[in-house]
């Protein structure tokens, strides 16, 4: 009976996807033919739409051979299809279909390239994804990460269409007869107009739209239902299909089966080692920073980075070049607020926004002496030199602080942070080439600390790249660089009183890394693109620094100390490629296989949902890189008449060197730590589903991820495989809005997933009168299926929608049906009436142990007031 | 600091987390099987006395009594020559040694249990030992007559590992013989994530005028690995911090389970005032 409940989901998921497609199909004429003459297109028109066709042959070749797949769509459709596919003008005059020839007839001319960058007109933030199109044609462009685009056309008149998402298109007639550079802004539309559709060509669409990369965009963030006054760009992310949480408060994920460290949160490129406040309860973001949010399951572009399972990439918002902005929140957990003002008028800004918790009145009664508090800063200049040239600097300051004063004033305990530094200078050397160079630098390090003494652990990067953009032509889009990084990780700095033990001497390691890497995008055809990428990685390890060798039974063999200089290195390569092919103008398939490669790993034998103290080790002479084949098919269709976009990916996961631990290894201020690793693969594979609905009263989406990811690890489980902590084999979310009018909106989001796998005792014994556990198949067990449902009700309370000052209040509601989502079983406390279970401690007592469960945040409604100035 | 330091400052920050969090009794169906292993426990001593060895079988349920072990043969043996372990009829499982004797420094000794026609067989040489530190305790609460202990061995040390049994008793002061009390107190020379945040334990108050009974055992390195993982698995584990369950190690040959272990013993006591 139990296994009846995912079958039942599968069907009703079935079911509404059918229904979805069956709602689309209320049109007039279906073609569906391959190599087919233009005459016979238009006979079959003619007699299914009832009307004639005229036209000189002299120009219009009949004979002429296309294909062509609409179904029932209307007259205007077609011919708007037929437009693009014969180079001709389609006007209906009465039953007659009249054909000319288009007015930008195709020359034999040199191409010429338009390039300029896209921002908003209000703010001059430049505009990420923004398309531009060459109306009556299928050509179309996105601008990059910094709001360039260049486009190559033949000489001649075009009318070219600026279009993105929420902001009011633009059609603007170009005669092109030299290179040009063309810069454009365009208005947003109001917000939150729920029947506002949005005004992109169809093709452009769903050319950006990819569902191994779904994009999170910061106002569909905020629309989602929010825990403690912040709606976590964790908690976000982990509401995509093959994104798995640890459990409630974590800030872990798992993507697509793989390990939580080997995925990475990168801000502007700087990597945030661990972006959360709180354990895990926060994100580390300001949701009024980021600009947008892309994650990278599978596919990742060659010039992101390595890491074997997502790449995270932040881009912060730039700031306001024509006008001061004032804007905030403030709940009883945390406030926040943001500035961003002119610096140079049209031409530069600066935006900051910082955040701190205030739950201070939540402890102070009980424990006055206790300083316990996380804050954020973030910053960002922008400044546009001339055209071609603009300067960024992003950076951001987080800390966590978990302290208590002592008598004497003097503070105890534990603080860590992040913070990175991004500076970045773009260039254009001409139409066709665009460059951005950066330097960044990301630190993450945690400090446990008593008046004097302290025990430091941290990691820092620094790294020089520079990226170059070439649009060779309409067909071949390249990107390519070079990127130059030093790790520096210090395992364990310790200052403690002399008259104390001594802990072990642990020296910090620097590992250094080179990436050469190409990107390039290749239109083969009209309706097929081939994407294909390489990054070249040599991997150093560099001294000075004593290091040890192990032998097969995972014992010190030798202990080598080298100087200066690289002492280890790997070079490796990581190819990946991807075909799109466009089945037609609603739907698009694509294959992508790539192989990556991960160098820097968490150290951690916890399966704690929280941040501890954990260290991170590099690859080095024990450690050999992670490495990981990707293999995905994902298929996109879109449904015009409702809005309604459905997306499927498919995806197999091969991993290498996969770590785990021996039996209770120790990870704390163990300088034979590479002895207690076990190395192994893991395999992984699944598939996503998610049907969405992007506008009207009632929108939202629903999502299905069926997955698996399996562990084996010769020198662990007997060599057998095992299921990984974060193998869930079915996961269902539901995210519904609706507007029950301008000013009031509700948010539910609801999701289902199967229990994380742990180790369950087989049995028992007993030694110096405890009852001590005996572990059989590792992840033998499964904790219950975790479910959630958050509510949210948000209400804009100023008169006007379009009003200058903007504020509104949401209530939410996280696990309002107050489910227990268990984090933990444990089998080794005794009962307390009225109290939590504890662990025994008197041997001789009469100890009746029993099993007991933990579980977080039973129902945590919040009230948060946001304005915007 | 000391890490004790390190543990009270995670305390907070425990307390600040566990302030969302419930725990509560739940029926947990276990998938038992595979047991009734033999489990040796043994720890032999320097001290002149009759040395004990304890044999039970695993069992399949939480609380389950552990059968005793009563047909076995024991022999101790060194390079020349053997002891003989007799079961205890009055102690199901217990197994003492024919003549007392302490444990010497410089050998290797062989523990070798026949049991159902399998031979298990396990070595061990003296561990070290160094003082025990002050025993220290403090009032219980406000209460003007009760006591507990303080944590007072160190957590880490780099090479004086160690097990501290404490047995407390106030038995003589009630004339009722079940007021006693045995704890277990450890030095190690590593740190696990779960022993600088552990879950809520229980008190142990005792009465002023109980008489403590300290005896610290140092520990090889094979054994402290195998205690701390003990503990990993019992005291330790259950907060929101903890390391993922395995099973013991062991030094019993042939699938066996538990530990043999020789240690240098040194013992306190003292009346709690």
């Amino acid at each position: 009976m139990r296994k009846r409940g995912p079958l039942i989901i599968i069907l009703q998921f079935i079911a509404l996807v059918s229904f979805a497609q069956a709602e689309t199909s209320s049109g007039e004429i279906t073609v569906n033919e391959n190599d087919i003459t233009l005459e016979a297109v238009l006979d079959m028109i003619s007699e299914q739409a009832g009307v004639n066709f005229s036209y000189n042959p002299q120009y219009i070749d009949p004979q002429q051979r296309l294909s062509l797949s609409v179904k029932k769509a209307s007259l205007s459709r077609v011919l708007s299809i037929l437009e693009k596919k014969v180079n001709a003008e389609f006007k209906v005059i009465d039953d007659f279909v009249i054909i000319n020839l288009s007015e930008n007839p195709v020359t034999d001319g040199t191409p010429l390239t338009l390039s300029g960058f896209i921002s908003d007109e209000s703010t001059g933030e430049v505009l990420i994804g923004a398309t531009v199109g060459v109306s009556g044609t299928s050509r179309g462009v996105f601008t990059n990460a910094f709001g360039f685009y260049s486009i190559q056309l033949k000489p001649g008149k075009y009318t070219l269409s600026y279009s993105y998402i929420g902001y009011e298109n633009k059609e603007v007639a170009v005669d092109l007869s030299k290179n040009e550079q063309q810069d454009m802004t365009l208005g947003a539309l109001p917000i939150d107009l729920p029947d506002v559709t949005i005004g992109i060509p169809l093709r452009n669409l769903l050319d950006k739209k990819e569902p191994s990369a779904p994009e999170m965009s910061p106002e569909a963030l905020q629309s989602m239902p929010e825990f403690a006054g912040e709606s976590g760009l964790v908690k976000g992310l982990q509401s995509l299909p093959g994104v798995s949480m640890h459990s409630d408060g974590s800030a872990f994920f798992y993507v697509r089966g793989g390990e939580r460290d080997q995925n990475v949160v990168i801000i502007d490129d700087a990597p945030i080692y661990n972006p959360s406040h709180l354990f895990g309860f926060y994100s580390l973001i300001i949701p009024d920073f980021t600009k947008s949010i892309t994650v990278y399951k599978s596919d990742m572009p060659a010039d992101l980075g390595d890491r074997l399972s997502s790449i995270v990439s932040i881009r912060t918002k730039d700031g306001n070049i024509n006008k001061f902005g004032f804007s905030g929140a403030i709940n009883p957990i945390m406030y926040r607020f943001s500035v961003d003002a002119p610096f140079v008028k049209k031409r530069g800004s600066i935006f900051v926004s910082f955040r701190r918790s205030n739950y201070e009145w939540l402890y102070k009664r009980s424990q006055p002496e206790s300083r316990v508090f996380f804050y954020d800063l973030n910053f960002k200049w922008n400044h546009k030199i001339n055209d071609k040239n603009r300067i960024y600097f992003t950076t951001i300051i987080a800390g966590d602080n978990f302290g208590s004063r002592g008598d004497n004033g003097a503070e105890s305990g534990i603080k860590w942070g992040n913070s990175a530094a991004t500076f970045r200078w773009n260039h254009i050397f001409g139409p066709k080439l665009f460059s951005n160079t950066t330097i960044y630098t990301g630190n993450y390090a945690y400090r446990i600390f008593s008046t004097q003494d302290f025990w430091l652990s941290g990691l820092s990067t620094l790294s020089l790249k520079s990226d170059f953009t070439h649009y060779t032509s309409s067909q071949i889009t390249s990107k390519f660089g070079i990127e130059a990084q030093a790790y520096f990780i210090n395992p364990s700095e310790i200052s403690l009183d002399t008259d104390l033990p001594i802990f072990p001497d642990i020296k910090p390691n620097y590992s250094r890394k080179l990436t050469l890497y190409y990107q390039g995008t290749f239109g083969l055809s009209e309706k097929l693109t081939l994407n294909a990428g390489l990054r070249v990685i040599n991997w150093a390890n560099t001294g000075p620094v004593t290091y040890f060798d192990f032998d097969e039974n995972f014992e010190v063999s030798d202990t080598l100390s080298v100087g200066n200089g690289v002492y280890h290195n790997y070079l490796r390569a990581a190819p990946r490629l991807s075909l799109q092919y466009e089945i037609n103008d609603y739907s698009r398939l694509k294959l992508n296989v790539g192989l990556y490669q991960q160098y820097l790993q968490v150290a951690s034998n916890s399966g704690s949902p929280f941040t501890s103290m954990e260290v991170w080790v590099p690859a080095g002479p024990n450690i050999k890189p992670q490495s990981a084949l990707h293999l995905g098919l994902s298929y996109l269709n879109y449904f015009e008449r409702p809005n309604m976009e459905f997306s499927a990916s498919a995806y197999y996961k091969h991993s290498e060197n996969q770590i785990d631990y021996k039996p209770h290894a120790e990870t704390l201020l163990n300088p034979l730590l590479d002895g207690d690793l076990r190395f192994g693969t893991l395999r992984s594979y699944g598939l996503e589903m998610m049907l969405k609905k992007n506008t009207g009263k009632l929108n939202g989406w629903i999502s299905y991820t069926l997955s698996r990811a399996i562990k084996n690890t010769p020198d662990l489980n007997n060599g057998e495989d095992y299921l990984a902590f974060q193998d869930r084999p079915h996961e269902l979310s539901l995210l519904l809005n609706y507007h029950f009018g301008p000013k009031v909106r509700f948010t539910g989001y609801w999701t289902i997933f199967s229990g994380a796998r742990f180790s369950s005792p087989t049995g028992f014994f007993n030694f110096n009168d405890q009852t001590i556990p005996i572990y059989g198949e590792k992840n033998n067990d499964r904790l219950p299926a975790y479910s959630r449902f958050d509510l949210s009700f948000n209400f804009i309370l100023n008169k006007k929608l379009d009003s200058k000052f903007q504020h509104d209040l949401t209530f939410s509601i996280y696990n309002a049906t107050a489910h227990k989502n268990i984090v933990k079983l444990n089998f080794n406390k005794i009962p307390v009436e009225g109290d939590r279970p504890i662990v025994p401690i008197n041997r001789l007592a009469i100890n009746t142990l029993i099993a007991s469960q933990t579980d977080f945040i039973r129902f945590f409604p919040s009230l948060t007031y946001k304005f915007k100035l | 600091m000391q890490i004790s330091t390190f543990r009270l400052l995670l305390l907070l920050l425990t307390v600040s987390v566990g302030f969302m969090s419930c725990e509560e009794e739940v029926d947990w169906e276990l998938a038992t099987g595979g047991n009734e292993k033999l489990v040796v426990e043994a720890i032999l001593t320097d001290e002149l006395r009759f040395q004990e060895v304890k044999l039970s079988q695993s069992y399949d349920q939480l609380n389950g009594e552990p059968p005793a072990v009563t047909d076995a043969i024991v022999t101790l043996s060194i390079p020349g020559a053997s002891v003989n372990f007799i079961h205890n009829d009055t102690f199901p499982g217990i197994y003492r040694s024919e003549i007392p004797f302490p444990i010497v420094d410089n050998l290797d000794y062989e523990l070798t249990v026949e049991w159902q026609s399998e031979i298990y067989t396990s070595t061990s040489n003296l561990s070290n030992v160094y003082p025990i530190p002050q025993v220290t305790y403090r009032q219980f609460g406000n209460s003007d007559n009760l006591l507990v202990l303080n944590e007072f061995v160190p957590l880490y040390h780099p090479n004086q590992q160690a097990m501290y049994e404490v047995d407390i008793i106030w038995s003589h002061l009630t004339g009722n013989a079940a007021d006693v009390a045995k704890t277990y107190f450890y030095t190690f020379n590593n740190v696990d994530i779960s022993q600088l945040v552990r879950p809520d334990r229980a008190d142990l108050p005792f009465p002023r005028g109980s008489i403590i009974v300290v005896r610290k055992f140092g520990l090889n390195d094979d054994f402290a690995e195998y205690l701390q993982a003990l503990v990993i698995e019992t005291d330790w584990t259950a907060s929101l911090f903890y390391s993922n369950p395995s099973s013991l190690p062991t030094n019993i040959s042939n699938d066996g389970l538990g530990f043999f272990s020789t240690c240098a013993v040194l013992t306190e006591i003292l009346i709690a005032l």
